[in-house]
């Protein structure tokens, strides 16, 4: 092609309001879904297990939705998710002076049912969205309440969108079998987050679109993992990091559609850096592929860096290894 | 599903409606609309509806009373402003009146006089481009959406039934044609290109899945004079009508846009007009003056 107007010509008429899929912002029909899956993980390598525990998670999901117009600007979602797993996890690293670290798993009668339920109400006006969110999760050890609200605005081209939003939640943990285990806390811990997010949306022209993030996250409170333990200098000590955080993200991701090779390019970036000294950056490269009879193919690459958290390093035995002692637990019998 | 068709008149042209429904009555609610909609943008474009928006901008063309321009109407000025500038100048939605001067009704050359008066009321760029306060400076001047309107509308009706939820229709506007999706069956909706000097005979025959198709010839309105021929395409730099193809038409995504870049390959005259079309990588079918063709139509 070696003039641009068609390019040009079909930007300026892609503006003209009649011309633009009304966005379907408010669902017209009821829609109520339900969802059953399994989910396993192979059991791991036996040579990178310490204490002879391979198997690791099986969980069940069953998950319900419904979705429901009430009226011609307004939309109720609700989702409501049962969770059944069991198994085991990776609790901790032991690492003997000249050998590759080996994983200990946790017990492998590791049960519990996670509960979630969440509601959403949509208010659309025109080029304006409000939307309001409550989810409450419980499991055996950990209960959570949520709260968001969101606003998005489109322009009266409808080419850009600038999008708000925040979201508080505090979360109750009650670690099971803290008599047992020492590391975990005996007491009820809390933990405490909000976050906000501004969007920047804008559709450059047909072939490209341009979505900008910045995101602000608070947390306090206990931040640990409580069964989560660290082998460090000959010493089992439950996982304990700091009870603030406060983290920044900014994610610029990039569409761009080939007309000639009908494939899509999708270049993606995001920062994050928190006060525990992690920064990270993410290039994700992906090609988008369409081939006929719907198949997509789809190459990716991506590149990823990350400082560690001024609290985590390395830790090795300095000493003989028979000096050690390994914890014996009787894994079958700690769990409720 | 059944296809169900209508047929009306609407901008002073045949026009017709091939949707494929399940019932006749998500038909009949689907046409009327459609019906309901042309007339409204006739009743706001249209240069010979008294009361129409057009109408009255072009009534106080030259004196200071300003027009605010709704959303809809300053988007297709804003088309307008890119297709001028992608011509060169050469699509120009205030060259209407040039037809005042080049009558088809009545053959006769105009003078040169006339035409260089008729020229000076002519010129996308003398307009104020603000859309709270628009007017056209010059008395006499007139905007003409007739090269934009039909080809808008046959888009409107197209998205408008994609919306209701038919997924298989065809929107044929006096030749400006936009595809709501192909048959149920997936083959395409196959447009036949009409013959020049014999109507109903196709020169060419395209297949159209989507999308818009629109066409520009001289076939329509014409006279010959002293063994030469005048096209009622004229040059709105010149004032003179074009020597060049006979027609063309032009496949894009939209209808409008396919029909813009017919008018400017016609405008362009015969040699620069196919190779300007070329360039743009638009699907497209030309007919020069001794009815030669040449389609750059895939499949």
């Amino acid at each position: 092609m070696n003039n641009n107007a068609l390019l040009a010509l079909s930007t300026a008429a892609a503006c003209l309001p009649a011309l633009q899929a009304k966005a379907q912002q408010i669902t017209q029909d009821f829609q109520l879904g339900v969802r059953h899956y399994n989910y396993q993980e192979s059991a791991v390598p036996v040579e990178n297990v310490l204490n002879q525990q391979y198997e690791r998670y099986d969980i069940e999901v069953n998950q319900f939705r419904l979705v429901a117009p009430l009226g011609d600007n307004t939309q109720l979602n609700v989702d409501f998710q049962h969770e059944k797993m069991s198994g085991a996890s990776p609790w901790y690293t032991f690492q003997l002076p000249g050998e590759a670290p080996k994983q200990v798993m946790s017990g492998a009668s590791i049960e519990d049912t996670r509960r979630d339920l969440s509601a959403s109400l949509k208010i659309a006006l025109d080029r304006d969205v409000l939307t309001l969110g409550a989810a409450r999760s419980s499991e055996d050890d950990y209960e959570s309440q949520s709260f968001s609200v969101g606003y998005a605005k489109e322009s009266d081209d409808r080419l850009t969108t600038w999008a708000f939003s925040a979201d508080v939640s505090n979360d109750d943990i009650n670690p099971v079998d803290a008599e047992i285990y020492r590391t975990r806390p005996a007491s009820e811990q809390s933990k405490h987050s909000n976050s906000y997010l501004a969007s920047y949306a804008r559709i450059m022209n047909k072939h490209w679109l341009l979505k900008i993030a910045l995101g602000l996250s608070r947390k306090s409170g206990y931040l640990s993992d409580p069964y989560k333990q660290v082998f460090v200098e000959g010493a089992l000590i439950g996982d304990a990091r700091p009870d603030k955080r406060i983290s920044r993200t900014l994610a610029v991701q990039n569409r761009y559609f080939f007309d000639d090779v009908n494939a899509a390019l999708h270049v993606d970036y995001r920062f994050y850096d928190d006060d525990w000294d992690i920064r990270s950056n993410t290039l994700d490269l992906a090609w988008y592929q369409n081939w006929d009879f719907g198949i997509q193919i789809v190459p990716s690459v991506r590149l990823y860096e990350q400082s560690a958290a001024f609290f985590m390093k390395p830790s090795t035995l300095k000493s003989e290894p028979t000096e050690i002692t390994l914890p014996t637990i009787d894994c079958q019998n700690t769990v409720q | 599903m059944d296809l169900f068709d209508f047929q009306f008149k609407a901008m002073g042209s045949p026009c017709a409606l091939s949707f494929y429904c399940d019932s006749e009555q998500q038909f009949n609610q689907a046409k009327n609309a459609c019906v309901e909609e042309m007339a409204r943008l006739e009743a706001k474009y249209s240069r010979y509806q008294p009361d129409s928006l057009i109408s009255k901008i072009n009534k106080a063309a030259g004196s200071e009373q300003l027009f605010e321009l709704d959303t809809e109407t300053w988007i297709l000025m804003q088309y307008a402003t890119i297709a001028h500038r992608e011509s060169n100048g050469l699509f120009d939605i205030t060259s209407g009146v040039l037809h005042q001067i080049w009558d088809f009704k009545n053959p006769q050359i105009p003078s040169q006089e006339d035409i260089n008066r008729t020229l000076d009321k002519i010129g996308f760029a003398k307009l104020p481009m603000e859309q709270t306060a628009f007017r056209l400076p010059v008395a006499g001047m007139e905007l003409d959406f007739g090269g934009i309107v039909k080809e808008y509308a046959a888009d409107v009706l197209a998205n408008f039934i994609g919306e209701v939820g038919i997924r298989h229709g065809l929107v044929d506007l006096a030749g400006d044609i936009a595809a709501a999706g192909p048959h149920p069956d997936g083959k395409p909706w196959e447009i036949g290109i009409s013959h020049p000097a014999i109507p109903g005979e196709p020169v060419a025959k395209i297949a159209l899945h989507s999308g818009g198709l629109a066409s520009s010839g001289d076939y329509a309105r014409c006279f010959v004079l002293n063994d030469k021929k005048y096209s009622h395409i004229i040059n709105p730099i010149t004032g003179w009508p074009v020597d060049g193809l006979s027609g063309v038409s032009v496949w894009a995504e939209q209808c409008i846009v396919a029909g813009t870049l017919a008018t400017i390959t016609m405008l362009k005259g015969e040699e620069e007009g196919k190779k300007w079309i070329a360039e743009t990588g638009a699907p497209y079918v030309t007919i020069d003056q001794h009815f030669r063709v040449e389609s750059q139509f895939k499949g």
